[in-house]
């Protein structure tokens, strides 16, 4: 067990300071020290995409990248998405459109999705999908997924001219 | 039967919604205990081999480790001590011996030994120092290779060599119905082991108190059926075992057996402390139950007519390492959606040097199905007839007798055909070259088993409903509404809880598409139970002796009171209305479902893209039409990646080669297109809401339609599942 | 008199027939019936991974299950699901 290094860093616009070892991956500092665990682990080697967040001004698999590399960062997590208790657009369209059954693998997508909505407000069905693409889901078969998202787009930033 | 509903048939926002967008919602792995430490296992690299020794003296002594387990800490028990949760018996060692091997592994992945310490990584580590010696013995992979004279033996007490048990039915006479067929097609197909690939891994924590009791948090779709299996593995009273199920992140029949479960009992027992067990995504693939890679032979004749004379099929399943391949319900499903008077079907339980299999929703439908779909396909083609009319001609319904025995009760396989036959889809042109649209349709069962609810009047007018039914899709919301539906109540008004095993009735498992059905029976009778007893209250209040109760009001003699107002005055009448019912019932009503899928196929590469599927099922009764097509498009997507990509690659010695999402090649968003769906409701007269299970039947067409589809856009009947690129250009 | 199917692997046990037409109010008693008929029968109609459906339906009372005079019985492969 080697010595553990303090992180500095911002999740969810607060600073949080946390100790871990160089190995422990960000997904399980987040999960494990500092007790956010709405972030999943679904395969441990970036495939899934249950444990992606917003890392500075890109979207990560967080099981890919160290805990120490927060440091001095911005982190998003699903935990951060609402506003106090207004649930985000995508949180309720999530809801309305019936998008998860088991959930697992919501949080994941609500962060990739969010991302999607900042960077393309009028996301196409095909652009929607490539984008959440390493997003696996297999209770839904993203039907519902994909048409709360851009629900949610609409919602958000009105409907596409 | 009433069929307008105030509740039932809307769409309300489930109950457990805000938990889980916000990440609230505690999953297994999300549990954190005081004093908690962390597990890890050991597997074997070896798909067959004999333990020599094992010696964990390393482990042991590296800092952090606090236990290490094997085989040798389960308590003493009778080799041949059979065990039965009510799904038929099993010998204890061979539950015990696919959680911690004994004597021998029988597949690379197969647990030997498990350590707990300070964290996963040191747990890991230490793991990585225990130390084996095997004898590695010759290994078989796939059934027909497991029934051929010489293959090696797994297990020395089956009664023919690696074949565990013989399933056949015989109706009529075969010989003279093929003699009058014109047209007998006979295909024979291979499909490869998949598994069902729930995104959240297996989990468990247990601690084991000093007062003997047993507390075990874990992701599973029955807390009751693990904590009855972990009991008998241990060795111990249920009493003695408490279950809490965490919410759980999909099961589709991959958790219903305990795997981490005994073994975190065992070490908490040693260290006295809670120890938690989270499996790899490389272990779920290697250490739980994919489903059945199989060899099917469908041999089929119809008459000029387009009436099916005779059917015959062979059916060998891959068990696994222990016997329970789900052969059974393969052999009872293959030609269950048509009326055939001569009928022949052999299936073999055969055990094999892989993990041990597990249900996949639907267990062993979808195998079948594949064969006697495409064969239909063949014919259908062969007579001029389109597919569905050859179908129609032959269909099942009330009063058919399956090959099996029983005769159907009301069926709705004529509607599915029906409502197939008129969808835009199946009434819209192909869009291009190389593509092809193909249809098949399948059944599945449904199952009863016991389930029991509590329901408890709120004086606010709400009511709390306590139920054991682990929530995978929605079920806590379209149980609520069965409530809210008799007590002329709004789902909202339903607080429902899924409780551990102390605190609920028996409920069997969230499977087998039984949950609205048979745990919707509990509350819909504690919910007519309360109305009994809130009539009597507002009897008493008025001085009657007959009170009416409808549409969420009571009347009697010219007063009334709604359902709030009466609760409100509940204290005053005689105090709090609380009832419990438990159901294990009859009257479940089978589903079928039915698929219509168009592809394109790339000739160059052999890539193929779905461009167009329709999902088409009997529900009986949509309690919530969002979750019935969730239902619908879930299964019709994991029967897409099951056709066309997913196995298990596995080379000469039994390793899994493709054990990561990488590489196990699941559908993603890109590719799939919308999923459509058309539910039927051919009502189930065994519920009072005419409820049939949905979860099952929609992954049975799949692998059939897909292959018709892929042969009207190729010319090519391909015989191996998956239909991948490689296999669609014959290399 | 209650119908009783065999299974088609139990049938090597009676001689080939497929089924028996015999009297009893219960499952249980219209199999003691076949027992005294076929001696050693009962061990294979009885098994844990056999579900008994009578007259269609697969019933959770096992043996205990009453029949009606027309009433059929077969014994089935148990089924739970996935």
């Amino acid at each position: 067990m080697s010595a553990k290094v303090q992180v500095q860093t911002t999740i969810n616009n607060e600073p949080v300071q946390f100790l871990c070892e160089p190995r422990q991956s960000l997904l399980e500092c987040l999960r494990d020290i500092v007790g956010l665990t709405g972030t999943k682990e679904g395969c441990g080697d970036g495939n899934c995409g249950s444990c992606t967040v917003k890392l500075g001004d890109r979207i990560v698999t967080s099981c890919l990248v160290l805990g120490v590399e927060a440091a001095g960062e911005s982190i998003t997590t699903v935990e951060g998405l609402a506003h106090g208790s207004t649930l985000h657009p995508l949180q309720k369209a999530f809801l309305d459109h019936a998008a998860l059954q088991c959930g697992i693998c919501t949080p994941g997508f609500l962060i990739a999705a969010d991302a999607l909505l900042q960077k393309h407000p009028h996301p196409t069905e095909e652009q929607t999908r490539f984008w959440l693409s390493n997003n696996l889901c297999r209770c839904t078969g993203y039907d519902k997924i994909i048409r709360a998202v851009q629900a949610a787009a609409i919602e958000i930033n009105g409907a596409a001219q | 039967m009433s069929t307008t509903y105030n509740v039932i048939g809307t769409r309300p926002i489930r109950h457990d919604g805000a938990d889980k967008v916000t990440g609230r919602a505690l999953y297994g792995a999300d549990l954190q205990l005081a004093r908690m430490i962390h597990g890890a296992i050991l597997r074997s690299p070896h798909a067959h081999a004999r333990i020599l020794r094992i010696d964990t003296s390393k482990a042991e002594a590296l800092p952090g480790v606090f236990a290490v387990v094997t085989a040798a800490d389960f308590p003493p028990a009778p080799a041949d001590k059979i065990v039965d949760f009510g799904e038929g018996d099993t010998l204890l060692s061979s539950l015990r011996g696919n959680i911690l091997a004994s004597g021998k592994v029988l597949y690379s992945g197969h647990a030997v030994a498990a350590v707990a310490a300070v964290n996963a990584h040191v747990a890991a580590e230490a793991a990585a120092l225990i130390e084996v010696d095997y004898e590695p013995l010759p290994c078989v992979l796939t059934a027909p290779e497991a029934m051929a004279p010489g293959a090696p033996i797994l297990h020395d007490d089956l009664p023919n060599g690696n074949v565990a048990e013989l399933i056949r039915y015989e109706m009529g006479d075969l010989a003279a119905g093929f003699a009058e067929a014109t047209v007998i097609v006979e295909r024979e197909l291979d499909t490869a082991t998949v598994h069902q690939g729930y995104i959240e891994p297996q989990n468990a924590t247990a601690f084991w108190s000093s007062d003997g009791r047993i507390h075990i948090w874990c992701s599973t779709q029955g807390s009751f059926v693990a904590r009855d299996a972990s009991a008998a593995v241990l060795d111990v009273p249920v009493s003695q075992v408490k279950v809490t199920p965490m919410e759980i992140g999909g099961g589709f029949g991959g958790k219903i057996n305990v795997y981490l479960e005994p073994v975190a009992a065992l070490l908490s027992k040693k260290v006295g402390r809670p120890v938690k067990l989270v499996m790899s995504r490389r272990d779920v693939f290697t250490g739980t139950g994919p489903t059945p890679g199989s060899r099917v032979r469908v041999k089929i004749g119809v008459n000029d007519a387009g009436k099916i004379t005779a059917a015959q099929a062979w059916l060998a399943y891959e068990a696994g390492a222990y016997p329970g391949a789900m052969v059974g319900p393969g052999a009872m499903t293959v030609f269950a959606c048509y009326e055939i008077e001569n009928v022949l079907i052999e299936g073999f339980d055969v055990v094999v040097n892989k993990p041990s299999t597990s249900a996949y929703r639907a267990p062993g439908a979808p195998n079948s199905a594949l064969a006697t779909e495409t064969v239909l396909d063949e014919i259908a083609e062969k007579l001029g007839l389109d597919p569905l009319d050859l179908r129609l001609r032959n269909a099942a319904k009330e009063g058919t007798r399956r090959a099996d025995g029983p005769r159907y009760k009301r069926i709705g396989c004529i509607e599915v055909l029906e409502a197939m036959k008129a969808s835009p889809h199946y009434n819209a042109p192909l869009p291009g070259p190389n593509c092809g649209r193909g249809v098949a349709i399948g059944f599945w069962f449904n199952a009863g088993l016991p389930s029991s609810a509590t329901l408890s009047v709120n004086a606010d007018g709400t009511v709390n409903l306590i139920e054991g039914s682990t929530d995978i899709g929605g079920s806590r919301t379209s149980l609520s509404m069965q409530a809210a539906e008799v007590l002329g109540l709004r789902a909202e008004d339903i607080h429902p809880t899924i409780v551990d095993t102390d605190s609920v009735g028996y409920t069997g498992v969230t499977g087998g598409s039984r949950t609205t059905f048979s745990t919707g029976l509990a509350v819909h009778d504690a919910a007519q139970m309360v109305v009994e007893q809130m009539k009597a209250r507002a009897a008493r209040l008025w001085a009657v002796d007959e009170v009416a109760f409808s549409n969420g009001t009571f009347s009697g003699n010219g007063q009334s009171l709604t359902f709030a107002e009466l609760a409100a005055q509940l204290g005053a009448t005689g105090g709090p209305v609380s009832c419990s019912a438990t159901v294990n019932p009859k009257g479940v009503g089978g589903s079928i479902a039915g698929l219509i899928i168009d592809v394109q196929v790339d000739p160059e590469t052999g890539k193929t893209d779905v461009l167009r599927a329709t999902s088409v099922q009997d529900a009986g009764k949509a309690i919530h039409p969002a979750y019935v097509e969730g239902q619908m498009q879930g299964g019709t997507a994991q029967g897409i990646g099951w056709a066309l990509n997913e196995e298990y690659f596995m080379d000469a010695a039994g390793d899994m080669r493709n054990g990561s999402y990488l590489d196990y090649r699941m559908p993603t968003a890109l590719d799939l297109p919308m999923i459509e769906t058309i539910i039927v409701e051919v009502p189930n007269p065994g519920h009072p809401f005419g409820v049939r299970g949905v979860g099952e039947a929609n992954i049975v067409p799949p692998l059939a339609a897909v292959a018709n589809a892929l042969y009207r856009a190729t010319g090519k009947r391909l015989n191996r599942v998956p239909m991948n690129p490689a296999t669609i250009l014959g290399l | 008199m209650a119908t009783v199917f065999f299974p088609t692997l139990v049938r090597q046990q009676t001689g080939g027939l497929a089924q028996i037409e015999v009297s009893g109010a219960t499952v249980g008693e219209l199999i003691i019936g076949i027992e005294a008929r076929f001696p050693g029968i009962s061990k294979h109609l009885l098994r844990p991974n056999l579900a008994i459906s009578v007259d269609d339906e697969v019933t959770p009372l096992g043996v205990l299950e009453p029949v009606r005079p027309d009433s059929e019985v077969h014994f089935i492969a148990a089924i739970s699901g996935g």
